[in-house]
């Protein structure tokens, strides 16, 4: 999962409401007067009162596209969607086929979450007049959401080719691609943002993720640190550095940067279980207890603390719990081959030789289903990488 | 049980779409409009398409299956598998156009007619994986050889390993075989490739869960799934069994009730409904309901059995 999603949705807001693209004239003084009335009643919450002037002022200028255009701009200011949509809905039939009125209605529509249809007047936009980057970017975010990410590639894609420059839309892309597994092409689009503007975290966060996701722990230990240099705050930073250190097998460090993460956020539930798993495999077991409750307190199910907590007390040579957590882990992820294993020498120890040779035939079978699965990865990885090269021709 | 299969089918015809557009003649990439349009939009463009080229080309087998792919995603079943027919006439050493006939006859209901054509079609090409996908999920649905429909459904995804509907597929096919591990353990690249609010992945989840005995992990997924699509029965199914065995008896009446109504001839959704209005003490429905479960399958012990417990009262 890419965490940096909900982060980049705010920035997208933003710019979608300053990417308003339409210059008017100065309005007339009783039209001005309205809107004035209309925009300081939205200012102090009367809201009813704001949209009973606003009919009044739809009523007289219901055949006027650029009065309603003024209406319906303040409208998308006020974050009045509604009523913006229905003004650029009238606009559109008073003058239809034009790109900018297809633009704005089709991100009023988006705002009210009216994918379908944002997508449809974006699209008319868009082959009406294929020149700015905007239109093609705001179609792009409209199918993201959507969950069509192949077709957001190709938008950002198109955004891209007309505005080069623009860090945002390579960080956007990068999404769509990490989305989608294309890791080659996530790494780029996130690397050019990064190129493009060093200063911002998140675009190092990003290209640390998708190092992350094809296991390049170096390569994203080092953009991930380069992501906390510029924000020690931004949200699980010190965790994901942490988890790349851990996979390195720097446990000091990685250890270091659980116990960062968790003075910006005393639970958080995957530095507590990884400060578990660090303190089992460095025999310094009071801890592993005190981080695996806490992760199991938050999370009864965590597989990974319920797994490290087993094998805390083999090392205490409690076979019971051990059991009763390697148990639970199976109950928990049924194809859990390690559990499997777990179980095994613990049956074996406990002088069970029945449930040990139980344990460890199903361990067999997992190890066997392990490495089909592995196979299919493989297979997997394989397609995408043959699919991402066809999308970028 | 071999009748339960993954509820979507969308995604076979997109895969059969794909496969044939890179067959098609040569076109210009797309319009914004045309990429963006609803799919019944794309679906009716299709079919004008491919019937503009059959009126140059009568024998031309793309444009025939590709019409009869449109035809069928309109819900023109009759006239898509004509297309079918017809173009397995012209060609009939064609693989695409028998797995093409297979899913238009399936889709109009002749499961043993679509076993046949799937087949031919592998015959014809050992290869296409459209043919393999629907030879499994057809097995599957005709209460076949098991062992058959995952070894097709693992050459199916051999050959496209992107395409969830068929790990969907495999999986209820291990499940339906016993083997709940190796079902289980498709949710892995399953929850890779689907969005975690996708109804058919929550559902998958939600039925093995159910399998496992995690009720109340089921009861979520099948909370879950039926938020992202409302109106699918297998979950409400699933989600009706499960609050009952957690004797969340009244729960359990209010989803089994409208489902037992939908789903007149479902034995499973009478019976849990009786054994639900049991415990909640409504005797009178859940002695109706028992009956209405027997009709239905009249072998069932543990209904007979439930009532005559009934009755005694």
């Amino acid at each position: 999962m890419n965490r940096n999603h909900q982060k980049t949705y705010g920035l997208v807001m933003v710019l979608l409401i300053g990417a308003s693209r339409q210059a008017w004239s100065q309005p007339p003084q009783d039209s001005a007067e309205i809107l004035s009335t209309i925009g300081e009643a939205l200012r102090s919450g009367h809201r009813e009162e704001a949209l009973q002037a606003a009919d009044e002022y739809e009523r007289r200028y219901q055949n006027d596209s650029e009065a309603l255009s003024r209406l319906a701009m303040l409208m998308s200011e006020s974050s009045q969607h509604q009523a913006a949509v229905r003004e650029y809905a009238r606009i559109n039939e008073l003058r239809p086929h034009t790109p900018d009125v297809l633009y704005n209605l089709g991100v009023a529509r988006y705002h009210l979450k009216r994918l379908d249809e944002a997508a449809q007047a974006l699209a008319e936009s868009a082959d009406l007049e294929g020149g700015p980057a905007e239109i093609h970017y705001s179609l792009g975010l409209v199918a993201s959401e959507s969950g069509d990410h192949e077709d957001a590639v190709i938008e950002f894609r198109h955004a891209l080719d007309r505005a080069p420059q623009r860090a945002d839309f390579h960080y956007l892309l990068g999404q769509e691609y990490f989305q989608l597994s294309y890791w080659e092409g996530a790494a780029a689009a996130y690397q050019h943002a990064a190129d493009l503007v060093p200063t911002q975290a998140l675009y190092f966060a990003g290209l640390g993720e998708t190092r992350l996701a094809t296991h390049d722990y170096d390569g994203a230990t080092k953009a991930l640190e380069r992501a906390a240099q510029l924000d020690s705050t931004f949200p699980d930073i010190h965790y994901l550095i942490g988890y790349g250190y851990q996979k390195q097998m720097k446990f000091d460090i990685a250890r270091k940067h659980f116990e960062q993460q968790l003075a910006l956020l005393s639970d958080h539930l995957e530095s507590l279980a990884s400060l578990g798993f660090l303190a089992v495999e460095q025999d310094r077991l009071a801890d592993a207890q005190k981080y695996l409750e806490q992760a199991l307190a938050k999370a009864p199910n965590h597989e990974g603390a319920t797994f490290d907590i087993g094998r805390m007390w083999l090392k205490l040579g409690r076979n019971d719990r051990a059991i009763e957590a390697f148990s639970r882990v199976l109950q928990v992820n049924p194809d859990h081959t390690q559990a499997q294993y777990q179980l095994f020498l613990c049956y074996s120890r406990a002088r069970q030789p029945a449930l040990a040779q139980a344990a460890l035939a199903e361990f067999k079978k997992l190890e066997e289903l392990d490495k089909e699965m592995s196979r299919d990865q493989v297979n997997l990885e394989r397609a995408r990488k043959v699919r991402y090269q066809e999308s970028k021709n | 049980m071999p009748s339960e299969t993954t509820p979507c089918n969308c995604s076979c015809v997109l895969l059969l779409l794909a496969s044939l557009s890179s067959l098609g003649a040569k076109q210009e990439a797309p319009s914004h409009q045309e990429r963006f349009a609803s799919p019944r939009v794309k679906y009716e463009r299709a079919e004008a398409e491919a019937k503009a080229r059959l009126d140059k080309n009568p024998k031309d087998v793309t444009a025939l299956t590709e019409r009869g792919l449109a035809r069928l995603s309109l819900g023109m079943i009759k006239t898509g598998v004509a297309d079918f027919e017809q173009a397995v006439v012209l060609d009939r050493s064609s693989g695409k156009a028998w797995a093409c006939l297979a899913y238009g006859l399936w889709m109009a209901g002749q499961l043993d007619s679509a076993l046949a054509a799937a087949r031919q079609a592998l015959v014809n090409d050992p290869e296409e994986a459209s043919a393999h996908w629907y030879t499994g999920r057809l097995l599957l649905l005709t209460n076949g050889n098991l062992q058959e429909a995952k070894g097709h459904l693992e050459q199916a995804l051999q050959l496209n390993p992107e395409e969830a509907g068929i790990r969907l597929d495999l999986l209820m096919a291990n499940r339906a075989a016993g083997d709940l591990k190796r079902a289980w353990a498709q949710l892995r690249p399953l929850r890779a490739l689907l969005s975690t609010s996708d109804s058919r992945l929550l559902y998958a989840e939600g039925l093995l869960a159910s399998d496992f005995g995690r009720w109340d992990f089921a009861i979520d997924r099948f909370r879950l799934a039926l938020t992202a699509n409302p109106q699918m029965l297998e979950a409400r199914q699933g989600l009706g069994m499960a609050l009952v065995q957690t004797e969340k008896w009244q729960e359990g009446i209010d989803v089994l009730s409208p489902l037992s109504n939908e789903q007149p001839q479902s034995f499973r959704v009478a019976y849990l409904l009786a054994v639900a209005l049991q415990h909640a003490q409504r005797r009178p429905e859940a002695e109706q309901e028992a009956r209405r479960a027997l009709k239905l399958n009249p072998s069932s012990k543990e209904t007979a059995e439930l009532l005559n417990r009934l009755l005694a009262h």
